[in-house]
């Protein structure tokens, strides 16, 4: 019965999806409040009903109700509570159904969080977004209903949660995912409300901003969540793998992060009109996009759902729909939108572009990383599966950056139309003193300099020098958004440094090791001390224990599941400010040694705090008190 | 007016773009859905073994299977999608259209009995494969997954996953009476 209301609970919320966008729409094309108003409530319906949606499937996870096939796949008596909610967005049916709900609140934020905006607006928006839920709801509905039952011949046992997913970073880390990427689908609808109405202004802008970084702080959060996890979770130390699923997620960001940008010179100077409309746009493709790669089973990776085509094409549909659908209305509505401002030399506008261009560049360097495989596999008809290496976007992304980081040095003292020269000129001897700096540190702290290390170095701190010194200038005059913006860019200019430090300096060794065998890595030395094995409920493993630094002990695991007879590495990191030390526990190997992976990772903290810093600024920078809401609305009545 | 038709012509192109973009999203997800279960087995003879069989424990060897059409069926106790698929090897067997032999895929024969006790045993012979050696070389993902053997032991058809009455009817039915009629 369980199980039935939360399919009847979907099918609700579907109807009500409908409601917002036939209100929504029409309300803003015959300008009738009444109408609008009924798309806010009908947003409010859907949010309740899919939240009872979400919430049963939740129910019958704990219920161990294995006549639900989506719980017999993804769930088992044995695991712990805890996992068992995680196992509800564990695979593809259940992390849609949360997905949707997600999209449901915050289609039910901007009904009632942005009232003020102007009715035509708001009724656009709304309806843009009941379209988004339509479909979401559709696909889920019809092609991925995590409610469908396992009758007759229900199985005693489930097939648990696939082991990498049973951990606490993927407890939160796919929900953080799902608000950033349905975020920018709000952005999304105000892009085509804004083409619809015919009407960009600083005040449109002022209305989109704190949605955009609402969107991008828990898109980064997710993100970082995400890397973090596969730090620990998936063994031997890597933190990024320009794996498809991962490129997937962070194409949307860059562009994001490029929207943001854009989205400061539309407000405070009217200019890029077109270009923020058509980032709007291209930040939820991008979404869209990813959202087909990862569920259709077009790429291969670590992270894919179960494949199956029926679902590919339905979702390359709706891409093909909301993606096409909105390039076409932009093709025909944003001449409309174009103005010319006028702005000289090293203007604040021309980084502006500068930063738009190159993440841009960056943003389609990855896709075509990504996608490389699918044209070489149609044009060359190759037998085996072609995957491009770290090796291409290492070599293409790092420079963009570098380039990136040398425009952002100049951004907190220039100005907008024309930045004088004696700005730049004093801007250039930090600069020097920077570089200076950067080569000196490595020369100091560690054995060897690397050129493209120092260089990264030296520009970050540039960056930090240039933030605190307009910090200082401005210090009487200081807003949220200026202290948000330079905050991020200190937090951009943070992980610059970490990724650099950590992927060159970082030393990593195997060893074949008895027990009572020490040995030593980057001047520490670590013992073998012992190996037991460990069971619980639902796996079986060998935990080793290694000492280091005296009293200091870490405990990497290897851990066999047997219903999936599947392995997994459970490494042992000391965390540290300057570096991580991190050990990957093999196994076994032969006359009884064990195999051993030691790391010793300088500043890789810093890659993370620097991109949460990055995150917690665009919240600062959202609550300046010219987003705070002006009633538009109740002025136009009165 | 030309300025007008540039302008139009430069908004126009994000949509250019993005008809390339789903142009190749579209080749890719073509060539997935015929790659996504890439047979190296079919069309191939069926691979040589040497065991037991599930309830009286005799010989069995790749001889036994060949001279008739055989569907050969990867199954386990632990497996949820052999539940699903088992009501319609009941059918088949029942309406003899075809004899099916089933490979005890890294089960215990305990388990095994007792699941075919409770649910009917469609099978004409039981290959126990304890270690999944035999599964390896029929390059078997998991269970289920269902081949259609050739009298002359070569491997006809395969299906990954649960065997659907569809699939049955659409992969495997049809090269059954077309072979039928052939020898």
């Amino acid at each position: 019965m369980i199980p039935e209301l939360g399919h009847f609970s979907a099918i609700m919320g579907l109807m009500s999806a409908i409601g917002i966008a036939l209100f929504g729409f029409f309300g803003a094309m015959r300008n009738r409040s009444s109408w609008v108003d009924m798309s806010i409530r009908l947003s409010k319906v859907q949010v309740a009903v899919l939240a009872m949606s979400f919430l049963l499937l939740i129910l019958a996870f704990l219920d161990d109700d294995f006549s639900v096939l989506y719980v017999a796949n993804n769930s088992n008596t044995a695991l712990p509570w805890y996992y068992k909610v995680c196992g509800v967005w564990g695979a593809h049916e259940g992390s849609f159904l949360l997905w949707t709900l997600i999209t449901a609140i915050w289609t039910v934020l901007v009904a009632t969080r942005a009232r003020h905006i102007p009715l035509k607006l708001h009724g656009y928006v709304l309806g843009t977004l009941g379209v988004l839920s339509v479909m979401f709801l559709a696909f889920l509905i019809f092609s991925s209903n995590p409610f469908d039952r396992l009758v007759p011949n229900v199985p005693i046992q489930g097939a648990d949660l696939n082991p990498v997913l049973q951990d606490i970073g993927q407890v939160i880390h796919p929900p953080m995912l799902y608000i950033g990427y349905v975020g920018f689908g709000v952005t999304f609808a105000f892009g085509i409300a804004a083409l619809a109405t015919g009407k960009v202004d600083s005040a449109w802008a002022r209305w989109v901003r704190p949605w955009v970084n609402t969107a991008w702080l828990f898109l980064t959060i997710g993100i970082v969540l995400g890397s973090w996890w596969a730090y620990y979770e998936l063994g031997w130390g890597g933190w990024w793998f320009w794996d498809p699923v991962e490129n997937a997620s962070f194409m949307p960001w860059l562009a994001g992060t490029a929207l943001i940008h854009s989205l400061a010179a539309t407000e405070k100077r009217g200019a890029f009109k077109n270009w923020t409309i058509l980032l709007t746009l291209l930040t939820f493709t991008l979404v869209l996009m990813g959202a087909f790669l990862v569920r259709s089973g077009v790429l291969s990776s670590v992270h894919a759902f179960a494949v199956d085509p029926q679902r590919g094409l339905i979702l390359l549909t709706i891409f093909v729909l909301v993606a096409g659908g909105s390039l076409v209305l932009y093709a025909f509505r944003a001449h409309t939108l174009n103005t010319q401002v006028q702005y000289w030399g090293l203007s604040r506008e021309l980084l502006l572009l500068i930063n738009n261009a190159l993440l841009v560049v960056a943003v389609f360097t990855i896709l075509l990383g990504t996608l490389y495989p699918l044209g070489h596999e149609w044009f060359v008809g190759g037998e085996e599966k072609l995957s491009v290496g770290e090796h291409y976007f290492n070599a293409m992304f790092v420079p963009t950056m570098l380039l990136l980081s040398l425009a952002l040095a100049i951004a907190p003292i220039s100005r907008w139309k024309h930045t004088p020269m004696r700005l730049v000129s004093n801007a250039l001897i930090f600069l020097g003193g920077a570089a200076v700096l950067a080569l000196l540190l490595p020369w100091i702290l560690a054995d060897g300099v690397h050129l493209g290390v120092s260089c990264a170095v030296a520009l970050a701190i540039w960056i930090i020098a240039t933030h605190v010194i307009a910090w200082y200038r401005q210090r009487n005059a200081l807003t949220l958004g200026f202290i948000g913006m330079s905050v991020a860019h200190v937090g951009f200019a943070i992980a610059v440094i970490g990724v650099a430090v950590t992927s060159v300096y970082t030393v990593s060794r195997d060893f074949r090791l008895e027990i009572g065998d020490s040995i030593d890595v980057s001047g520490t030395t670590y013992t073998l001390v012992d190996v037991q094995s460990t069971e619980s409920p639902n796996f079986i493993g060998e935990r080793a224990r290694f000492d280091f630094d005296d009293r200091r002990s870490l405990f990497p695991e290897r851990r066999f599941y047997p219903i999936r007879e599947q392995i997994t590495h459970e490494a042992a990191i000391a965390p540290g400010f300057f570096k991580d030390r991190y050990i990957t526990f093999a196994g076994p190997l032969a006359n009884n040694t064990w195999g051993v992976e030691i790391e010793d990772k300088p500043l890789q903290r810093w890659i993370w705090f620097g991109a949460l810093l990055a995150g917690l600024a665009a919240l600062v920078a959202m609550l300046d008190k010219r987003y705070r809401r002006l009633s538009q609305r109740d002025v136009e009545t009165k | 007016m030309q300025a007008r038709i540039k302008t139009r012509l430069l908004l126009a192109t994000p949509l250019i773009g993005f008809g390339i973009l789903v142009f190749f999203l579209g080749i890719g997800f073509g060539l997935a859905k015929h790659q996504i279960h890439p047979s190296a087995v079919l069309n191939e003879p069926f691979p040589e073994f040497e065991s037991k069989t599930l309830f009286d424990e005799a010989q069995i060897t790749r001889e036994d299977l060949v001279g008739t059409f055989q569907l050969v069926n990867v199954w386990a106790s632990w497996c949820d999608g052999c539940i699903v698929e088992h009501g319609l090897f009941l059918e088949l067997a029942k309406s003899e259209v075809i004899s099916i032999i089933g490979i005890n895929y890294r089960d215990s024969a305990d388990d095994a009995k007792t699941w075919l006790y409770e649910r009917g045993n469609p099978y004409e012979k039981i290959v126990v494969d304890p270690h999944g050696e035999l599964c390896v070389d029929l390059g078997v993902y998991g269970a289920p997954e269902t081949f259609l053997v050739d009298p002359e032991g070569i491997i006809r058809a395969k299906q990954v996953g649960v065997l659907t009455l569809t699939a049955w009817m659409e992969k495997f039915e049809p090269l059954l009476e077309a072979q039928v009629e052939q020898y």
